[in-house]
């Protein structure tokens, strides 16, 4: 029942934009069951790359002591794969963070299965519900779209939140229109042309 | 850091935690969203889990009456502290979404924190005054201007009677080591006798036997002890004095000097000297004072609360009033005849602006002595004033008023200068069509809003109770507060809605405690014209 449904709503810092290379540096997960965000249950971490590359911690605005004292993925991997089990991932472009996570879990030979949406692709598929054909939106454009407020330093945290944010009024209207949970996985992920529901 | 604690920290009473109050906080907030017209909880449901803070969209609050919350405020926290049902019905008007606070994360805190729970604890008890100090900035010397003048007594009274030989006197201030001495008589002070009065006395050859009643400065000029420091100063200013009785309850409390003030205030007061000025300048130069007057209430207005500002307001704009008032008696060689009354908002020294509507009573008509009025109206208009002077009339006419009991503003006038008796007349005057204006008040309270509603309906119920001598809108409340519960609810409503009205008029930016504080006040409006509604049955 989408209403009951576990989501991590999960935004990640990285040294890249390689998913085989580059290496998380700090992880945000903001908790959902159905539209209730769990704020008491965030989590948050820094993470101490194998490599440390002082250029891309500069571009996040992260004090590198910080990065150096912070415990390594391999430290906190079971902890983080006890809070995403069973749960669909939510966030920004998912499919990325979650390409790179699934290499991070390897790595420590974690095996867990994830499910990821992506709520840009939510956000088209309601658009286009509504006749509106979008071609490219940020979590920034969305974040206005909603009306929320961006006055926070940009953080895997903060911009896991504001995700969550998005998510739970999309998750409304998606209830609202009778969407399920392997409906949703299937409008999350979709990547190429849209195909009404239930004509496909 | 999270965003909600972000947002949290921006806002009362949540900018009062610590960091680790805040945690313990976020430690039971979860966030819901909630569809159009949807029940968050219901009246008389079971006692609420979570104290709820609307982030966006609208939510009604229903009970006998409405309330429309907006985003940012805080409900449900009446149920949370007292484990009672709630006392009305939350509803969504559109899609709404709410943080909801753990109730036992939230009394943890407001458990251990006295200036948050204090925040909720005003707000429910409607101590709404107190609250307004958050919007205000801490200056130090804003208080001295309207400290009280018992701030100011240090010793208690020296007294004697009307019979005491003027050494014995002497020696009794010497031994006192104070500059003057009250005549009492029945506890009632008959006159004040100062060291200027002793040199007076001496110098003149007067035996030191005589008794002291024929040499005091008689009557004494009294002032009430809430009276502010400022008030006293002006009072010594416009009357060329240097000392005032202060009184409590009729009885004499103490007696302080120009000099117990200055020592206190003259380092830093431009207003202290403004009144002096008043008394000393030219005409011309009065437009000046004016609005340093002005400056001085600009920047006050963010410092000190509107009851302390209109009075101190008020008292500068009587002392300009009355100077010009003295300058063209002379001009014009007037003496006598009429008698300058100060109305409505005036009358009630409730001006903050130098918007003044004045009642002239003339014993007789004259050409002259319209020519006087006009031109004290026209000066007062060139240096700055609001000034409506139409409303002169002939003291036989009045009588004759048919609509007496409709000119509301009347009933709330103060005698400023010329002919005590002419006042007094007019006043019986007035009192015998005060059933009328009873009436009509109850009507306009009704009829009017927020800070006119209350003005109308506490004038109804002071003049019922025949207390006509009590003009401002604070006493008359603290007049009814013996027969109403609600008279301490509705000075707090009218404090606050002046308070922020004058910081809006000045551009102020209101803050989001002055909108809590304006909708608790409404709430409280509305409750009191259903309380008159019932009560005169209009």
């Amino acid at each position: 029942m989408l209403s009951k449904t576990k989501f991590s709503v999960l935004d990640l810092e990285t040294t890249g934009l390689n998913t085989k290379r580059d290496e998380i540096v700090s992880i945000g997960i903001i908790p959902m069951i159905g539209t209730k965000i769990l704020i008491k249950n965030y989590y948050s971490r820094f993470v101490k790359p194998r490599k440390i590359d002082a250029k891309s911690i500069k571009i996040h605005g992260i004090d590198p002591s910080t990065i150096k004292n912070a415990k390594s993925f391999e430290e906190i991997s079971e902890e983080i794969a006890g809070i995403l089990k069973d749960n669909i991932l939510v966030g920004c472009n998912t499919g990325f963070d979650v390409e790179i996570l699934k290499n991070h879990f390897s790595r420590g030979n974690i095996k867990i299965k994830l499910e990821w949406v992506d709520i840009i692709q939510i956000e088209k598929w309601l658009s286009e519900k509504n006749g509106v054909r979008r071609d490219f939106m940020t979590l920034e454009q969305l974040v206005e779209k909603y009306g929320l407020e961006d006055i926070y330093r940009h953080s895997a945290l903060a911009d896991a939140y504001q995700a969550a944010q998005i998510f739970q009024f999309q998750l409304k209207k998606l209830l609202e229109l009778r969407v399920g949970v392997k409906d949703l996985l299937d409008i999350g992920k979709r990547r190429e042309e849209f195909v009404p529901l239930g004509m496909g | 850091m999270l965003p909600p604690v972000y947002y949290l920290k921006k806002i009362e009473p949540f900018s009062f935690l610590t960091a680790d109050e805040l945690d313990e906080i976020v430690k039971g907030l979860e966030s819901e969203i909630y569809e159009k017209n949807s029940i968050i909880f219901k009246k008389g449901g079971s006692p609420l889990k979570y104290l709820y803070l609307l982030k966006y969209g609208k939510i009604s609050l229903s009970n006998t009456h409405e309330e429309i919350l907006g985003e940012g405020e805080l409900f449900g926290v009446a149920s949370v502290i007292s484990r009672n049902p709630p006392g009305f019905t939350a509803r969504t008007d559109e899609e709404s979404v709410c943080y909801l606070i753990k109730r036992e994360n939230f009394l943890n805190v407001f458990n251990s924190n006295p200036d948050f729970s204090g925040f909720f604890e005003k707000i429910l008890s409607r101590r709404l005054t107190s609250l307004l100090k958050l919007s205000k900035i801490s200056h130090g010397c804003e208080e001295l201007y309207a400290a009280s003048v018992l701030d100011l007594i240090v010793k208690e009274p020296v007294v004697c009677s009307l019979k005491t030989k003027i050494r014995d006197a002497a020696i009794r201030m010497n031994e006192e080591n104070v500059g003057s001495i009250v005549i009492v008589e029945n506890d009632k002070p008959q006159g004040i006798f100062t060291r200027k009065d002793l040199t007076r006395v001496i110098a003149g050859g007067t035996s030191q036997e005589e008794e002291i009643c024929k040499h005091m400065s008689s009557p004494v000029i009294e002032i009430d002890e809430n009276s502010t420091v400022m008030e006293a100063y002006l009072l010594m200013v416009s009357n060329g004095i240097n000392h005032l009785v202060v009184l409590s309850n009729g009885r004499i409390k103490g007696v302080i000097s120009n000099r117990d003030i200055l020592l206190r205030l003259e380092s830093f007061s431009s207003l202290l000297s403004l009144s002096r000025k008043t008394v000393s300048l030219k005409q011309k130069d009065l437009k000046d004072v004016v609005s340093q007057i002005l400056d001085f209430i600009e920047d006050m207005c963010v410092k000190i609360n509107f009851s302390d500002i209109s009075r101190i307001a008020s008292g500068m704009y009587d002392l300009i009033i009355k100077k010009i008032l003295t300058e063209k008696e002379e001009e014009f060689k007037i003496s006598g005849g009429y008698c300058w009354i100060q109305t409505g908002e005036s009358g009630r020294m409730e001006v903050v602006f130098p918007e003044v509507t004045s009642v002239i009573i003339l014993e007789k008509e004259n050409k002259k002595i319209y020519e006087f009025i006009d031109s004290v109206c026209n000066t007062l208009k060139e240096i700055g004033f609001e000034i409506e002077c139409k409303n002169c009339y002939n003291i036989e006419r009045l009588r004759e008023f048919k609509i007496l009991g409709k000119r509301l503003e009347l009933y709330d006038s103060r005698f400023l200068y010329g002919g005590k008796e002419l006042h007094q007349e007019f006043n019986e005057i007035l009192k015998s069509k005060v059933n009328k204006a009873v009436k009509f008040s109850a009507i306009r309270c009704l009829n009017e809003r927020a800070e006119k509603s209350i003005v109308h309906g506490v004038r109804a119920l002071s003049l019922e109770y025949g207390a006509f001598d009590i003009k401002n809108t604070e006493g008359r409340c603290k007049l009814i507060e013996k027969s109403t519960p609600m008279g301490r609810e509705i000075i707090e409503a009218y404090n606050v809605i002046m308070d922020i009205g004058i910081r809006k008029k000045f551009a102020y930016e209101t803050k989001r405690i002055d909108e809590i504080l304006l909708k608790e006040s409404e709430k409280i409006v509305s409750e009191f014209k259903k309380f008159i509604k019932q009560k005169y049955a209009v």
